[in-house]
């Protein structure tokens, strides 16, 4: 990274810290304005702040690197976003203002009981304190494996301007920073779209890029194949998607306190409106971006294996030279492929054949496969998936001086963005649901800011200490995935009990979370079923023995 | 957008103007992969 670079990224990452403190110099006294900024947050702050809690370093890394190896495809899995905005506006965001909840768990108790909302706290506690640890750890692990930077170093960097900002101006310096942080971002990638078409080979702009790039079959945007082995179809982004979207946005502390700071009812909806009108077409850009840096690399040359680290590692094996071999396969394919693109946008049949060109993607692929081979022959415990990469690579390598200290600034600011928003969440939920509710009932405002802030730096901590012993864990993302999967059906289920089931009571409701949840937990440690499946288990779950054990109660009333 | 205007605001028009537009998109993205995906 040049001079520049290392102006521009730490020029804007300070910048937005101190903006964030300077917006909240007064003293936030009581614990509405902490946790919910006084509930003046306009519609328009609370869509932006939803946008960038939702952005992590991770999907901007990912999401280019998800449309260069397996095309637009991903974008379907947003599908559902916009049908859960509109659930949410209308059922859960009235119930929580006319209860005047600062966390939805709250809820659960003027419902329900404590027992509920107790167990649903608790349930997000466990898996966003450690899905706070991993949005600190996903980006530094890259970076460091790219760039060189200290993982330690990098994690406590992160880790520590957060908890700053986040732990003097709370919810208001959050909402305040995700404004700069959404620009930092949008700019990055529009930047970098519009920067990748610029540096493609003379007469081949982006609408030549398009028939590259579906000859390549990078454009199967929409899928309305009914196959349920295939992860992202049209079906599966309106069900599965909608069923996320609903249990991410509407029962997940670090989403519901973006809106529930809104200044009224109208204010709320409206901002998840904003999420709903701007999202898919956000993702698309951001795919579309990893499309064109595909293109990008049918005519530069192109690196067999985007993690750089390993590519060093490697070569100091005895396997580099049968490295090297198979990057110069790798060069002598894209060469042949280059001859079928100029047949294909001549329109010279002679030139040109369908048939040619999958038959070298096929061998792409099978060259790509041999590296992955080797890789994990000769560096044992190697992530193989270089997916993650392929961006931030592209970046380092062919963008000019500036530009790059602009989106590594961008991808960190999606890092920071999502984890202010954890530690805000994380820090209001034990405040509320635990140290309020249970530990000390009757103490001032000021005491209960000031508990606030000691447990953002507490879980500010424990995100950090959780990222440095990261790299212990194999396939980090992937468990954290699964974590997130185990209990959000089983918080979905007990929400759309207290919605929808008028019957339901509270015994009944708690017994059924926790068989549902001892279910999930049994169907993670003895069966292979697919991890997305244990969200419907649990929610399923939740609602049918909620309908059975409240029968059940009922006759034993009435017996 | 005043704080009135929000209020007096026919929610049922914005949830369906949503839904239609997040449809439109989805057409349009169907009508591109039918115009240039070959795969």
């Amino acid at each position: 990274m040049s001079a520049l670079d290392w102006i521009v990224l730490i020029g804007s990452i300070s910048g937005i810290v101190f903006y964030g403190i300077w917006k909240t110099r007064e003293k936030n006294k009581n614990i509405e304005g902490f946790l919910l900024g006084n509930h003046k947050t306009p519609w328009w702050t609370i869509g932006l702040s939803v946008m960038a809690t939702q952005a992590s370093a991770i999907t901007f890394l990912s999401t280019p690197g998800q449309a260069f190896a397996n095309g637009m495809g991903f974008i379907q899995f947003y599908f559902g976003l916009p049908i859960a905005m509109v659930i949410i506006c209308i059922f859960f965001i009235p119930r929580f203002f006319r209860m005047k909840v600062y966390t939805v768990y709250e809820f659960l108790e003027k419902r329900f009981d404590l027992r509920t909302r107790l167990l649903a706290a608790s349930l997000f506690l466990i898996q966003r304190g450690l899905g706070a640890g991993i949005t600190i750890f996903a980006p530094a692990i890259i970076f460091s494996a790219i760039l060189g930077w200290n993982l330690n170093l990098t994690i406590v960097i992160i880790g520590l301007l957060v908890t700053l900002y986040t732990f003097f101006g709370g919810t208001k310096a959050v909402s305040q920073t995700h404004k700069l942080q959404m620009a930092v971002m949008m700019g990055g990638i529009l930047t970098a779209f519009f920067v990748t078409i610029s540096l493609l080979p003379e007469g081949i702009g982006f609408f030549e890029s398009l028939r590259i790039a579906g000859a390549s079959g990078k454009l199967d945007i929409v899928n309305f194949n009914l196959d349920i082995n295939n992860r992202y179809t049209f079906w599966s982004g309106i069900t599965g998607g909608t069923f996320l979207a609903l249990a991410y946005f509407g029962t997940d502390q670090s989403q519901a306190q973006r809106y529930l700071g809104g200044q009224s009812i109208a204010e709320s909806r409206l901002g998840l409106m904003f999420n709903a009108f701007f999202k898919i077409p956000m993702q698309f850009i951001i795919l579309m971006a990893g499309v064109m840096v595909y293109v990008f690399y049918q005519f530069a040359p192109s690196p067999v294996f985007f993690n750089t680290h390993a590519e060093r590692q490697i070569m100091e094996t005895p396997s580099g030279e049968a490295y090297q071999q198979l990057q110069e396969d790798w060069d002598l394919e894209q060469a042949k492929r280059q001859e079928l693109y100029a047949g294909l946008l001549a329109e010279d049949q002679n030139k040109f054949g369908s048939e040619a060109l999958q038959s070298s993607i096929i061998k792409e692929k099978e060259i790509r496969a041999s590296t992955k081979i080797l890789l994990s022959k000769e560096i044992p415990g190697i992530e193989t998936n270089d997916t993650d990469y392929v961006f931030i690579r592209f970046i380092l390598d062919y963008l000019p001086q500036g530009i790059i200290g602009l989106l590594i600034s961008a991808i960190l600011s999606a890092g920071m963005s999502s984890t202010a928003s954890e530690l805000n969440a994380l820090a209001s939920t034990t405040t509320v649901d635990f140290y309020k509710r249970l530990i000390n009932k009757s103490a001032s405002d000021r005491h209960y800011v000031f508990a606030s802030k000691g447990f953002i730096l507490m879980w500010g901590l424990i995100a950090m200490s959780f990222a440095a012993y990261g790299s212990l864990f194999e396939n980090l993302i992937q468990f954290v995935n699964i974590i997130g999967s185990i209990f959000y059906g089983t918080i979905l289920g007990i929400f759309l009990a207290a919605f929808f089931l008028k019957q339901a009571t509270a015994t009944p409701v708690f017994i059924a979370a926790l068989i549902s949840q001892a279910i999930v937990l049994a169907c993670f440690f003895l069966t292979d079923i697919g991890y997305l499946w244990y969200n419907v288990i649990g929610c399923g779950g939740v609602i049918l023995l909620s309908l059975v054990l409240t029968e059940i109660r009922k006759k034993e009333v009435l017996d | 957008m005043s704080a009135t205007n929000i209020q007096e605001i026919k929610w049922n028009r914005i949830y369906v103007f949503i839904l239609g537009y997040n449809a439109i998109l989805v057409i349009l993205f169907y009508v591109l992969k039918l115009f240039y995906n070959q795969n």
